[in-house]
């Protein structure tokens, strides 16, 4: 018998969108039931959730299905990563993008200069270090932090954080 | 004709040409670039917007949106990859014309097609939008539910992968528009007693992180592979009448369906053009020859996606139902200036509406102007090193999120629903039926409850009424055709396998 293998990716989709959907059905006991209303404000989203459940299922099924009739021990698309990406990259930016938001929120530093940091510090490393290459990457940065926030905060009176 | 001359008139005027203009030239650029979207342009633009007159708004994003699907063209002739989804087929007979040496060629009959489709789309937009319009305004809420339904249920069965992943992708974009203060009972329901989300998501952050944060996580794992730039070559860009007129019979024919498909509620270019190419081919007399560099290939593929434009801005500006996941985004554009679309909008902004539509065919004139000139400079442009663009993009994504409510909770929301967007593409999900969910649920829900208050809870209108009955047979006929056939095939595979054993 073929072996049931199921790309992760879906996997971790189902996962979650399970888990968001669990959440929602469990908020949605707080929601009284309709007076005038004959469906009520709970009716429909109740019912998205449990299609959604239903639906995250039959994509599973759909997978395994395919996959022991396929007979492949790897399944097309087998994982979040798939050969040849460069997770090094994927990992740069969303790690570095994940601490701007950060440091944005707590304050710890003023705009223009998180904004230059992070546009210095996502850049450089994907690139061969050379000085005029560095050189070019600060000027970048630079003009994008402090001329964004010249432009939103002057121009179009955005209170950024 | 009057108000259409009225549109043209709202046009003429400087500053709005000018956003027109600054649009289309945007929507080429971007879309030239094989992995910048017009979905992420117009979803980072739409922040700026906020600053503008809604008039203003609107036509740079009509600009936008005709320039990003024409766009795509020049990358699917030079790199193979295309610009922009809509330019998929492109790539399969620009790219070997563009290898033997006739790439000018390749691009002026694209740029050529791109302008007849969008003309022919124009005139049905210009015809048909207020007699739709009109007949949309006696419709009772039953038929606007089931007419959401419907183009739901099309558009996950249209979308790439299979349709279970379609309907899941709309129903997770109809989950997500639930949160926030019921408007009906006042009730606050799936907020988890955060009052950031009394007023539920807002679009901007959700489409922010959908289009812009997820497509960049994406290109980021595809950094470091390395593609070939044709040079443009070949004699001249443009094409002799003589030469349009052996391709009259294709030209016609792609735009007729290319505006047939963008009518169609949900289905975006892509599909009008993969709709068209295989026609094309089966009427053509050398069908052999398509995917290795046909002129029919270039010109149905081309024709039919500019002409999906038009069609797409029928049910835009007659029903408030977008024609595609970029008219979503549209619509998200009305919104933010309290512009409320559906079919009394011709009643309400009859000047905003028919300067949309002048827009249309404005952009699409500049479209054949600036492509012809700028394609030589363009084609440097898509080799754009990937590294420097991307954070500047995750920089104007935050900015723009953070600029809807002057709050950080809405970054949240955008990396959240990126995370989301980039796990869905990745498990081949496709996000264009979530974002019609997103859109769609409220109106869906409201005019449901609406019908049902009207009734006292009976259902049965739904499928008593005429309209609305068809809409949920054609809708269920559309979810179950394809398991039909695929079992269909399993049954003829398997009758073969016996018959030759």
């Amino acid at each position: 018998m073929a072996r049931l293998r199921l790309p992760l990716a879906e996997l971790v989709v189902a996962m979650v969108v399970t888990i968001v959907s669990g959440f929602c059905l469990w908020d949605l006991r707080r929601v009284p039931p309709p007076l005038f209303d004959p469906l009520g404000a709970a009716a429909l989203p109740r019912a998205t959730c449990w299609l959604v459940i239903a639906l995250v299922l039959g994509m599973l099924a759909q997978s395994a299905f395919a996959s022991t009739r396929s007979g492949d021990d790897a399944p097309k698309d087998a994982g979040v990563g798939r050969t040849g990406d460069n997770h090094r990259a994927f990992f740069l930016l969303a790690g570095g993008t994940l601490a701007y938001v950060l440091v944005l929120t707590f304050g710890r530093l003023d705009f223009a200069i998180a904004t230059s940091l992070y546009v210095f510090v996502t850049i450089t490393p994907l690139q061969r270090p050379t000085a005029l290459r560095l050189l070019g990457i600060a000027s970048v940065a630079i003009s994008l932090g402090f001329g964004c926030d010249y432009l939103f905060t002057q121009f179009f009176y955005v209170d950024l954080p | 004709m009057l108000d259409v001359l009225g549109g043209f008139a709202t046009l003429a005027s400087p500053v709005p040409f000018f956003y027109v203009a600054l649009g289309t030239f945007l929507g080429i650029t971007v879309g030239a670039i094989p992995g910048l979207s017009g979905s992420m342009l117009i979803t980072l633009a739409l922040p700026i917007t906020y600053f503008m007159n809604p008039l203003h708004a609107v036509v740079m994003m009509i600009g936008i949106y005709t320039g990003t699907v024409s766009g795509g063209l020049i990358s699917a002739t030079l790199l193979r990859i295309p610009g922009t989804p809509a330019a998929v087929m492109t790539t399969f007979d620009g790219y070997p014309m563009a290898m033997r040496g006739e790439a000018r060629r390749a691009l002026g009959l694209g740029i050529g097609a791109s302008f007849v489709g969008g003309s022919i789309a124009w005139v049905a937009l210009a015809a048909l939008a207020m007699p739709i319009a009109a007949i949309a305004a006696r419709f009772s809420s039953f038929d606007y539910f089931a007419m959401t339904v419907m183009a739901l249920v099309l558009i996950s069965s249209v979308s790439q992968g299979s349709m279970l992943k379609g309907l899941l992708s709309a129903l997770l974009g109809v989950l997500f528009a639930m949160p926030g203060v019921d408007p009906s009972s006042g009730q606050p329901r799936l907020t988890f007693g955060w009052t950031e989300l009394n007023s539920g998501f807002d679009i901007l952050p959700v489409l922010i992180g959908l289009f812009a944060l997820s497509q960049m996580l994406t290109d980021s794992l595809g950094l470091g592979r390395t593609t070939q730039v044709l040079q443009i070559s070949g004699s001249s860009i443009l094409i002799t009448f003589a030469e349009w007129r052996r391709q009259a019979g294709n030209l016609i024919r792609s735009s007729l369906i290319g505006t047939w498909i963008g009518i169609l509620p949900g289905i975006g270019a892509n599909i009008g053009s993969m709709v068209a190419y295989g026609v094309a081919r089966n009427v053509s007399r050398t069908p052999e020859r398509f995917g290795t560099g046909s002129e029919e290939g270039v010109v149905a593929s081309e024709s039919a996606n500019n002409a999906t434009v038009s069609g797409a801005l029928v049910p835009l500006v007659s029903m408030g139902i977008p024609g595609s996941v970029i008219d979503a985004l549209l619509i998200s554009a009305l919104m933010i200036h309290s512009i409320q679309p559906g079919p009394l909008l011709f009643t309400q902004n009859p000047e905003l509406v028919w300067a949309m539509i002048a827009a249309a065919m404005v952009s699409n004139v500049l479209m054949l102007f600036m492509m012809l000139g700028l394609a030589g400079p363009l084609s440097r442009l898509i080799g754009l090193p990937k590294p420097w663009l991307m954070p500047c993009i995750v920089v104007f994504s935050v900015i723009g999120a953070f600029a809807v409510n002057n709050r950080v909770f809405d970054v949240w929301v955008m990396l959240a629903f990126g995370a989301l967007g980039f796990l869905l593409e990745r498990a081949r999900v496709p996000l264009g039926p979530f974002v019609i969910g997103f859109i769609l649920a409220p109106l869906a829900e409201g005019k449901l409850r609406a019908g049902l208050m009207t009734t006292a809870g009976d259902w049965t209108p739904i499928f008593t009424r005429p309209l609305s009955a068809g809409l949920m047979v054609v809708s269920l006929v559309l979810l179950v055709w394809p398991g039909v056939m695929a079992w269909r095939r399993r049954s003829a595979e398997r009758n073969s396998g016996e018959g030759r054993r």
